[in-house]
């Protein structure tokens, strides 16, 4: 790949989405267009209620756009079944949820090792691949714990080693830092910078300039519309 | 090899979450458990009790036929004449008179008056094995009337105690009988309804045991069904000879057919089970119900995690074998319980009557697969249920 070209990921193109309630039509996102290139740490900041989570449930291919286009990784998100879009979201997304959004019954190796359950992983590489992303969070000697014997940042960073297991195009995390402490939280932006340092591109989701501004570019999202935010006008 | 992994998997997680809810688990199961073991039981008891009918019928001689002949006022029983007619029936293989007493033996100085003397021809043994050891009684036997004699094991306990029994003789109606046969035990229902004498049995040559009983003519005999006949031929073709020898005159003779008795019997004790069966499954159908709610709610408990599951890439097609694969373990399980208890019941019960008990591969079959369909049929609704959440709302639910 050369190094000067432009190798943009995502791409998307007068997305919208409506939603229906009864007679009343919301349009919550009117037009939204954003390109994202490999290695990017790009922040969508928006307060409540401006559309970022169905932006993000989008990204997320959560979600499906009412109408745009939207290419992920050189492939175009429409009209896919529900399991295709499971896959795809398997293979190209790794989620990061505000509230840690892990299996309580289960080990913290065992949370790590469920997407790459679902990829149908020999079982060899499986634990092999969950060792080595908890070992990489700094969490090898908590494998066996359950989650609700870890801490918020340690049950976070479970959350992130299990979005990091299948290499995915994009980690996509929503309000990251939101149940942690202003320490632990900024324990986890240090090691979105260091992954993001190796060329991992993210995306994150917040409402907090503070946190957003950790990222190398900061996108606005207001009222359903996007605009490529400069960090003064706050 | 890849869907062998996936469903191992999803049977791993389904074994999780029935450990995880122990409590819930159990009584969910119970219901099955409940309704397999009830049909289980059911059948296996009723079948028990069939098989033990049948066989103690079946000691009678499969192809057997009972004449009893009242005679009328002019003409007692059959004389050897009529015998003799009567062996010529098409479709006749033999025929044994047989007369029955209750008299008194003498052994050595003591005296037994409880003794049942059983007249029975040669033919009787040919078609009746039950000598133990010594010999039958044999043609000459019953034509020379020898005073010979066959005992049975209650006679050999309660007369002989113990002294030599074959080659000894008994002191039977002023005659001294030599014992040349001992039988074996006579555990046939017929026994228990004739009621052998508390002092033992003596088979004798019916011609022996006939003029003990002061009478002439036979009265009651055993007709064996040559083999190409069927027993209600017979019965038909015996009924026209004997019409003929009794000029037609009513309740002069009876013939009883003990396979269709045995058939009659065994197809009332069928339906009986099947109807049984039926009821209990409605226990199944309770179970099955109670399945269906657990399962239920465990969705709406794990919505969140559902969710979850998605994002991270499960298909709703694994999520619903998660869950199908839940309910379809809790409800074998519980049918393996289910049968496991069902046979321990029907084992206590056959000992509590007396009856056969005997393990039918067909009932176990029958508690795993309709366990194994209660799980699925049970079980489809809420997986699917769980497999089409929208991911989104799932992951926002509490």
């Amino acid at each position: 790949m050369s190094e000067n070209k432009k190798d943009v990921i995502l791409r998307m193109k007068g997305i919208t989405k409506d939603y229906v309630m009864g007679a009343e039509v919301s349009h919550v996102l009117k037009g939204i267009d954003l390109e994202v290139e490999r290695g990017e740490f790009l922040a969508v900041l928006g307060p409540s209620g401006s559309g970022k989570s169905t932006l993000m449930n989008i990204i997320g291919c959560l979600d499906v756009p009412t109408s745009g286009e939207y290419e992920l990784s050189g492939k175009t998100i429409a009209h896919q079944s529900e399991a295709s879009l499971a896959q795809i979201r398997n293979k190209e997304i790794g989620f990061i949820f505000q509230s840690f959004q892990l299996l309580q019954r289960q080990s913290a190796f065992d949370n790590v090792e469920l997407p790459l359950l679902y990829a149908n992983m020999p079982e060899r590489e499986r634990r092999q691949r969950a060792r080595d992303m908890l070992t990489k969070v700094q969490l090898a000697d908590r494998m066996d714990y359950l989650p609700n014997q870890l801490s918020g940042g340690q049950q976070q960073r479970v959350a992130i080693a299990r979005a990091l297991a299948m290499n995915p195009t994009i980690l996509l995390a929503d309000e990251p830092t939101g149940a942690l402490d202003q320490k632990t939280g900024a324990q986890v932006m240090d090691l979105f910078h260091e992954l993001n340092n190796e060329g991992r591109t993210i995306i994150m989701i917040t409402h907090d300039s503070k946190i957003a501004s950790h990222a190398s570019r900061i996108v606005r999202i207001l009222d359903g519309n996007i605009s490529e935010g400069a960090l003064e006008d706050a | 090899m890849r869907s062998i992994a996936i469903i191992r998997q999803s049977f791993k997680m389904s074994l999780q979450n029935i450990v995880n809810n122990k409590m819930r688990s159990f009584l969910t199961m119970l219901g099955i458990v409940i309704g397999v073991a009830a049909v289980i039981a059911l059948i296996t008891i009723v079948q028990g009790f069939s098989d033990s009918v049948v066989s103690e019928f079946s000691d009678l001689g499969a192809g057997t036929l009972t004449v009893n002949a009242y005679g009328t006022s002019m003409k007692q029983g059959l004389t050897e004449n009529d015998l003799a007619e009567l062996e010529k029936v098409k479709g006749v293989g033999g025929i044994s008179p047989t007369a029955s007493l209750t008299s008194t033996a003498v052994f050595g100085s003591e005296a037994f008056d409880k003794v049942t003397v059983d007249g029975k021809s040669d033919i009787y043994f040919i078609h009746n094995n039950i000598i133990k050891s010594g010999r039958a009684l044999n043609a000459s036997d019953i034509e020379n009337q020898a005073h010979v004699c066959i005992v049975d094991q209650t006679f050999m306990k309660s007369v002989m105690k113990g002294h030599a029994v074959l080659g000894n003789t008994i002191l039977l109606d002023g005659y001294e009988y030599t014992i040349v046969g001992i039988r074996d035990d006579d555990t046939s229902l017929m026994a228990a309804f004739s009621g052998s004498g508390d002092d033992g049995t003596v088979i004798v040559p019916y011609k022996n045991a006939l003029r003990m009983t002061g009478n002439a003519n036979v009265s009651s005999l055993e007709v064996y069904v040559a083999e190409g006949y069927t027993s209600s031929e017979v019965v038909d073709n015996l009924s026209l000879a004997l019409d003929n020898v009794y000029n037609d005159a009513d309740n002069s003779y009876s013939i009883l057919n003990m396979e269709t008795l045995m058939q009659s019997l065994d197809t009332i004790l069928g339906m009986l089970s099947t109807m049984l069966a039926g009821i209990a499954s409605i226990a199944l159908l309770v179970g099955g119900i109670g399945i269906m709610n657990m399962m239920l709610v465990s969705v709406t408990e794990r919505t969140k995690e559902i969710g979850l599951r998605k994002a991270l890439g499960a298909e709703p097609s694994r999520i619903q074998m998660q869950f199908l694969l839940e309910s379809i373990v809790l409800s074998v399980i519980g049918g393996i319980l289910g049968v496991l208890v069902g046979l321990l019941i029907a084992y206590v019960a056959a000992a509590i009557m007396d009856t056969a008990f005997g393990i039918s591969p067909g009932a176990i079959l029958l508690g795993l697969t309709f366990s194994l369909v209660v799980g699925v049929i049970f079980g489809w609704a809420p997986a699917r249920r769980a497999s089409r959440l929208n991911p989104i709302d799932a992951l926002r639910a509490d």
